[in-house]
Parts: structure tokens; sequence; C-alpha cells
């Protein structure tokens, strides 16, 4: 018989590469798991036809077009920034819709995923990484059939989206962070409270109501200003225009608290990951 | 070579927590494979699927160096709406191989032709079976994890799986349970007891097999 008592001290343990390596390593598997879900995500989303992708852009579309004849035709308003119509709804709706998306491909990115998960390198992480990183080419993709459209339907030309390029290009990348922080999060509270996805479903209505889709902060008046700018998605949109749209230039939006909660989201998604994973939990299926 | 350090692992139960694996503390080393012997409900298939990384433990720690399989005898986890050849490229696209190379090896072994490009929901459970063994042979495991049975399909193509399983022991390990005290005889050297959570192992599997006989009995 093999007596293994005090196993810690009795076993030699293999001695770690060094942690840079390692961390190298690590690094390269995850890109490995992350771009093969990316791929088998992109062709599982919408079925197997191609069909399925035409409503990325159909929902968009269907929005603006609605959001568009309230406001012009029936309102008989203009945008409140300098900025065409469609040009200043597309910068609220595709952002907010990628928001939204996140949250939700985040909520059941473990519950839809249980056989996958028993690989052992895929990680519920990965899984996060790869549905914001595709939801986000998808969108950038969709906004470059817009903006493309728009310039030989409308007539709209291409300069009208860009003011700073470095400054867009820096709040877009703001957009892919704030959109992992709240996936991360959204996740790790799915993954304890189920209900939480459906909680959700309810919460993005009024969400999309008060996000500015359809109005900037500044439009507003000062007592719905200060609730407004109690919603993070609100101060993300503001910052997006303000970067991407030549001569507006909003003072009611604050980079710092955009980032700081995407931050603590993360954070806190990840802790809520990380203590999920030490304790052995194994998520069920959806 | 496999190392597992005071593994505890328990599921919820109606009445309270039931503890399966109570601090198992055991080394698999390089070139020796073993058997492991426990009564249905022991916990085996919960302590493989742990060493392979299927499932994670609630307490302790797995050191694995080398590759590990999944559990053979239970298909690998496919999307039932991609088709065979998608699903192949997306495991060795997570395991760092070639696809194409993968690919034409699976399609050749498994004899599933045409119905590569089909969904793998519409495949009969011999076909998932095949193309889920044939994908483990594609891969270079160096440790092999054998849940009770190994070949799989009609009596010819089990013989096609022996054949080339035991051409892969030549340089890889196996850690299984089995029914059959004679197949744990032919792959293993030696083999370890599963009984109330705690592992025992032996130097020889006729040592094993007379331990579990007495504490089964």
């Amino acid at each position: 018989m093999v007596d293994l008592a005090g196993g810690w001290d009795r076993l030699k343990r293999p001695t770690p590469n060094s942690s840079m390596r390692r961390f190298g390593e690590a690094l390269a598997i995850t890109w490995q798991v992350v771009f093969a879900l990316m791929i088998r995500e992109s062709r599982t989303r919408y079925g197997k036809s191609d069909i399925g992708y035409l409503w990325a852009i159909l929902e968009p579309l269907i929005q603006l077009l609605i959001l568009w004849a309230v406001f012009t035709f029936m309102m008989g308003r203009h945008p409140p920034v300098a900025a065409s119509m469609p040009v200043f709804l597309i910068t609220g709706i595709l952002p907010f819709f990628l928001f939204r998306s996140s949250v939700a491909r985040g909520a059941s990115a473990a519950s839809s995923n249980t056989p996958l998960l028993t690989y052992p390198q895929v990680k519920v992480l990965d899984v996060i990484i790869a549905r914001v990183l595709l939801d986000a080419a998808t969108t950038l993709v969709v906004a470059l059939i817009f903006i493309v459209g728009l310039k030989f339907l409308y007539g709209e030309p291409f300069t009208s989206w860009i003011d700073h390029p470095l400054s867009g290009v820096m709040s877009l990348l703001g957009l892919l962070y704030f959109c992992m922080g709240v996936a991360v999060l959204s996740s790790g509270i799915n993954r304890v409270f189920p209900p939480w996805q459906d909680i959700f479903g309810y919460v993005s209505r009024p969400l999309w109501i008060t996000s500015g889709i359809f109005f900037t902060l500044d439009s507003l008046p000062h007592g719905a200003r200060q609730y407004a700018k109690l919603n993070p998605v609100a101060h993300m949109l503001e910052w997006i225009r303000s970067a991407c749209l030549p001569g507006f230039e909003s003072d009611h939006y604050s980079v710092v608290f955009v980032l700081t909660f995407a931050t603590i989201c993360l954070f806190i998604g990840l802790f809520i990951n990380w203590a999920l994973f030490v304790a052995g939990f194994s998520d069920e299926a959806s | 070579m496999i190392q597992l350090y005071d593994i505890e692992k328990s599921y919820r139960g109606k009445s309270g927590p039931i503890r399966v694996l109570r601090g198992i503390t055991a080394d698999f080393p390089k070139g020796v494979s073993t058997g492991i012997l426990g009564g249905n409900g022991a916990g085996k298939s919960t302590l493989l699927r742990i060493i392979a990384g299927s499932e994670r433990q609630n307490y302790g720690e797995v050191v694995r160096q080398g590759s590990v399989s999944w559990p053979l005898g239970f298909s690998a986890s496919f999307a039932g709406s991609l088709s065979g050849a998608e699903n192949l490229r997306f495991v060795s696209r997570i395991y760092g191989m070639d696809h194409q190379q993968v690919t034409d090896f699976v399609a050749d072994f498994a004899e599933l032709g045409k119905a590569m490009k089909e969904p793998v929901k519409t495949y009969s459970s011999g076909m998932r079976q095949r193309l889920a063994f044939g994908l483990s042979m594609a891969i270079d495991f160096s440790v092999y994890i054998i849940d009770e049975s190994l070949a799989v399909g009609d009596a010819a193509f089990q013989a096609k799986c022996n054949a080339i399983f035991n051409e892969r022991r030549q340089r890889s390990d196996v850690i299984m349970t089995s029914h059959s005290i004679e197949m744990i005889r032919e792959y293993c050297s030696r083999a370890a007891v599963l009984h109330k959570g705690e592992l025992t192992m032996f130097d020889t599997v006729d040592e094993a097999h007379e331990h579990y006989m007495r504490v089964s009995a």
C-alpha cells in the first residue's frame, strides 16, 4: 500500500517555469480559445442561415426609421445638435444596442455554454470576451453599412461622422471597455441569481428612454438632467457624440464617471467569477 | 504526470450536501497506468472528471503536466447545430492543433464520409461516439481518461478502436474505471480503490482487487 498521508510534503511538486513565461503561455491559450469561441458563436448565433445576420441591421434600421419619422414629420423637430437627424440617432441607437446585448449575452454566457465549459481550457470569462468582441465587430460592420448607405441614399457626407479621429477612436474603445465591464458583472449576477436575465429585460426599457438616444443632456431641463446624469449609459452616449459629431461638445458628461463605473462592474464581476471558480461551482444549463 | 492534493467534492442533496470525495491525495506519475475500483455511486466518474478538468473540485489542487483527455466513453461536447467538421475545427483550435490534419484523420477513422458536413444533431448516437473517439485519438493526449468503456460502434469498429488505442498506449498513460477487472488488468499496472470518499492506492491490480472485494463485501 502506498501511504500518501501528508501528501503536501511528500509529493515533489513540479517546479514552475518563470512566471512571465507562464503568463505569456496563458495569454496565448486564452486568445486561441477566445478566437475559436468567436468563430463558433458567429456560426450558432442566428442559426446557420446568413439571413439571421440581416436582423442585426434591420433592428436598428427599424428603430431609426420610427424615431426619425416621429421627431421630424410628426413633431417637426431638429436634432439638438448641429448634426442631421439620422446621424444623431444612429450614434445613440447603435452604442445602446451594443450595451444592451452585452448585458444580455453576458448573462447567458455560462448557462448556455455548459457543455463547452467542460473543456478545461474554456473559462466563462473567455465566453464573455468572445461574445462582446463578436458583438462589437458586428456593430462596427452595421455602422459602416449605415454610413455608406446614408451617403448614397441620403447624401450624408462621410465627414458628418468624424470630428477628431483620435478622440473618436478613444470613445469607441471606451464603449468596448464599458460593455466588457457590464457583461462580466451581468454574467456574475446571473450565475448566482438566474432571474437577473428577466429583470434586465424590464430594466432595459426605462434605460432606453433615459440614455439619451433621442436627446442630449444639454437639451433637458435642469431637473430632469440631474436624474439622467445618474445613468452611466447617458454619459457614454454623450461621450461618443462629443467625440464623433463635428461641432458638438457637451459639458455634461464625465469620462471619469463612465470608466470608473465600468471598472467597478468589471472588478465585482471578476470577483464573483473567481469566487465561483474557487468554490467549484457548476453552472446549470438553461 | 498528474498530482491530486487533498481534493474534496460534494454535491447538493435534498438533505444537505453529499460529500463524494473527502480529501483525496494521489500521485499519477508518467509511465504508469492506474485503474480505479469502486462500487456504484462511489464517485469514480466525479474523480475522473476532476482529474480531466471537466469539473472543478470544491477544495484542493490538481497539478497536471502534459495534456489530459476528457473522459472517454462519454461523447465529447459537440454543438448540435454545427457540422461534424465545424465541431472538430473548434476543438482543434482550443487545443492548438492544425484543424485540417485533425479533420482528415477523424473523417478517415470515424468513417463518417459526407455526414461530416451535416449538423451533429442529425447524427445517430453511434455516429457521435465515433466522431468523439476519433477526435480523442487525433489529439495527442499524454494521459487518457477512460470512464467504463473505451471502444464504440459495432464489433469491427470496436476492434479498430482497440487497435489504435493499443498503439497510443506506447506513449500515453491511462487512468480508468471499469466494471471489468480483466480490462483493468490489461491496461493498468496498478490500481486504487475508491471507498467512502477516500482513495487507497496499491502497487498491483491484484492487491487493489483483493482490498476492493473485502471492503465491498
